[in-house]
């Protein structure tokens, strides 16, 4: 029921936006074309660097959220 | 009642009290603090009005529990300090009185209040005075209804008040600010400082007495914290570093603060920070309750291998420091921070992070730190996939949201309005982790999680693609081409539900 409102409400305006508004030239460099094929996996690849750098973060990630029992009994006083 | 022009001599005139000279007064941090806030640099304010009788709740119950059993006569009465921006005759304020038109533009020059409690040298009570206006995000206050001789004004704030050093230490005052905005949004208790300070225990560690108060630990600040009605979320330091005298120090470093401030602040429940503060000639551990950040302009970043976040924009923190005022700033230094505490030590000694205290509602079960990991993941894939190819680093604004919140956002954006309709009607949990990814100003993709699920299911509940249909097919085509290398176990690490995470998002990629 409410989203044939929404529907009607939305069929009165205009124009209507059907697709959405982001455009490719928005968020692309000029020119980019887009030829899908198979990742390079050697070892030296951006696939490898980006790997590495989320593996990297996500141990980061992980100490940030280790406790040191002995920091929480130091009493707050100031 | 009595008016006075705002001035120096005049503030610590009326926050005076039989107990505490204007000299006394002179000599506090808060004084120094408020000629700032209140002053011509702050609020401006230019008239004060003095309510000599007024009866605080909040210092009543203290009073009860503590000071009534003194042998010294100690009031149980306060008085009321009022704080105007505009200047006015006495004749002049009881005509506004007595037309008792709340709406009338005199009462828009309020800037709040201070009550000044009846006790040796801790006299800031109550206090409840207007946010900075501007560009900042004060996320932590509510609003106040503030009854003045017959006439009820309502400003938007976070209530303060001094450490009493008797019954609370500064964690206390911080979780009774924390608590001011808590009780006000959820069914949480608000209590006294002398409550909460009972609530974290019933002694100290050593086994000493709590009263007089000379400070909570962690585990006490969370036990009072929850007491209350809430959970607790608890950052511990991890970084190394070396400190002002040359020892080796841990600290938690400035962007994971950022990252936990943006993520938490949509909820609106002020955040606890534990920091090692300059002191003289050694440092010593305090609390403050954060209520607001600012943030700069995104700007243009580079594509990188490293994952770029929104918050990584935030340049000041607001927070309330019981030994200083409310909305102290709080900025970054490489990995420190710099407070008041560092602006007025000699050496300029910079302010460390020890902890993050988050309290949160009950129902979010699913932390920020579950959902990192998994924004990690996705944001490896669309590096892999955008290599070379975008104007910009894709920058994700990762962050808990109200579902109602949320499809406010999703009905003012570019979206379709087909799919637009489709999430506004669609029922959502009350807590959603949002991860938003941006290229330049431009949102690409919102990936939702349930806040309210158990972080070992696959949580994600919904993907929102702005991308044009000319962008999304190819991305489509290279996660299906590659799918045995893009598997998400590489970039979701350990989840065990990675390979659901991943068909799942391809799912909604393609509108299924």
């Amino acid at each position: 029921m409410l989203k044939f409102a929404l529907l009607k409400k939305l069929s009165m305006q205009e124009p209507k936006k059907t697709e959405n508004q982001l455009q490719a030239s928005q968020i692309l460099k000029e020119g980019v074309t887009f030829d899908v094929k198979e990742i390079d996996s050697s070892s030296d690849s951006f696939y490898n660097t980006v790997k590495e750098e989320v593996k990297r973060q996500q141990d980061e990630m992980r100490r940030f959220n280790e406790l040191d029992e002995d920091q929480l009994r130091f009493v707050v006083q100031l | 009642m009595k008016i006075i022009p705002y001035s120096e001599d005049s503030l610590a005139e009326s926050l005076q009290n039989p107990f505490t000279t204007p000299d006394i007064i002179r000599d506090k941090n808060h004084y120094l603090y408020l000629q700032g806030y209140l002053g011509d640099e702050g609020l401006k304010s230019a008239t004060i009005v003095i309510e000599d009788e007024y009866v605080s709740k909040d210092f009543l119950e203290d009073y009860a529990s503590y000071y009534a059993l003194c042998f010294e006569k100690y009031p149980k009465i306060c008085k009321r300090v009022h704080f105007f921006a505009n200047t006015f005759t006495e004749e002049e304020f009881v005509q506004e009185i007595i037309n008792g038109d709340n709406e009338s533009p005199f009462w828009d020059g309020y800037l709040g209040f201070i009550v000044v409690k009846p006790i040796p040298v801790t006299v800031i009570g109550y206090t409840v005075l207007k946010a900075y206006s501007g560009t900042r995000n004060f996320w932590g206050v509510r609003k106040y209804k503030i009854h003045m001789f017959g006439n009820c004004l309502e400003i938007e704030s976070l209530a303060f008040q001094e450490q009493d050093a008797v019954l609370a230490a500064c964690a206390t005052t911080a979780i009774w600010s924390m608590l001011n905005k808590a009780a006000a949004d959820f069914h949480t208790t608000l209590k006294s400082p002398s409550e909460i300070t009972k609530d974290a225990d019933n002694k100290h560690l050593d086994g000493s007495r709590l009263f007089p108060n000379s400070g909570l630990n962690i585990i006490q600040i969370c036990q009072a914290i929850i007491n209350s009605g809430m959970v607790t979320e608890v950052k511990s330091p991890n970084f190394p570093f070396t400190n002002a005298l040359y020892q080796a120090d841990t600290c938690i470093p400035n962007r994971y603060l950022k990252k936990i401030i943006n993520a938490y602040a949509p909820i609106g429940i002020p955040i606890i920070l534990v920091i090692d503060v300059p002191n003289g000639d050694r440092y010593g551990l305090h609390a403050v309750a954060v209520s607001g950040h600012k943030m700069k302009p995104l700007t243009h970043i580079d594509p990188q291998a490293q994952i770029s976040y929104l918050s990584d924009n935030i340049e000041k923190l607001y927070a309330h420091d019981d030994q200083w005022g409310p909305f102290a700033r709080i900025t970054f230094k490489n990995d420190q921070l710099v407070t008041t505490w560092t602006e007025v030590h000699p050496q300029k000694w910079p302010t460390i992070l020890k902890h993050i205290i988050i309290p949160l509602y009950p129902k979010i079960r699913i932390s920020h730190a579950d959902i990192s990991n998994l924004v990690l993941g996705f944001d490896g894939i669309l590096t892999t996939f955008f290599d070379g190819k975008i104007l910009a680093d894709l920058v994700w604004d990762v962050r808990i949201l109200f579902s109602e919140n949320y499809k406010t956002i999703v009905r003012d954006s570019t979206l379709g309005d087909p799919r637009k309709i489709e999430i506004l009607s669609s029922s959502l949990p009350k807590y959603l982790w949002i991860a938003t990814c941006y290229i330049n100003e431009n949102p690409i993709l919102d990936i939702m999680f349930d806040a309210t699920n158990v972080r070992n299911g696959m949580i994600c509940n919904g993907v929102v693609n702005y991308l044009p249909d000319d962008v999304t097919k190819p991305l489509v085509e290279f996660l299906e081409f590659n799918d045995p290398l893009l598997d998400l176990s590489d970039f979701l690490g350990s989840h065990r539900l990675a390979r659901d995470y991943f068909e799942y998002f391809l799912k909604k990629l393609k509108g299924e």
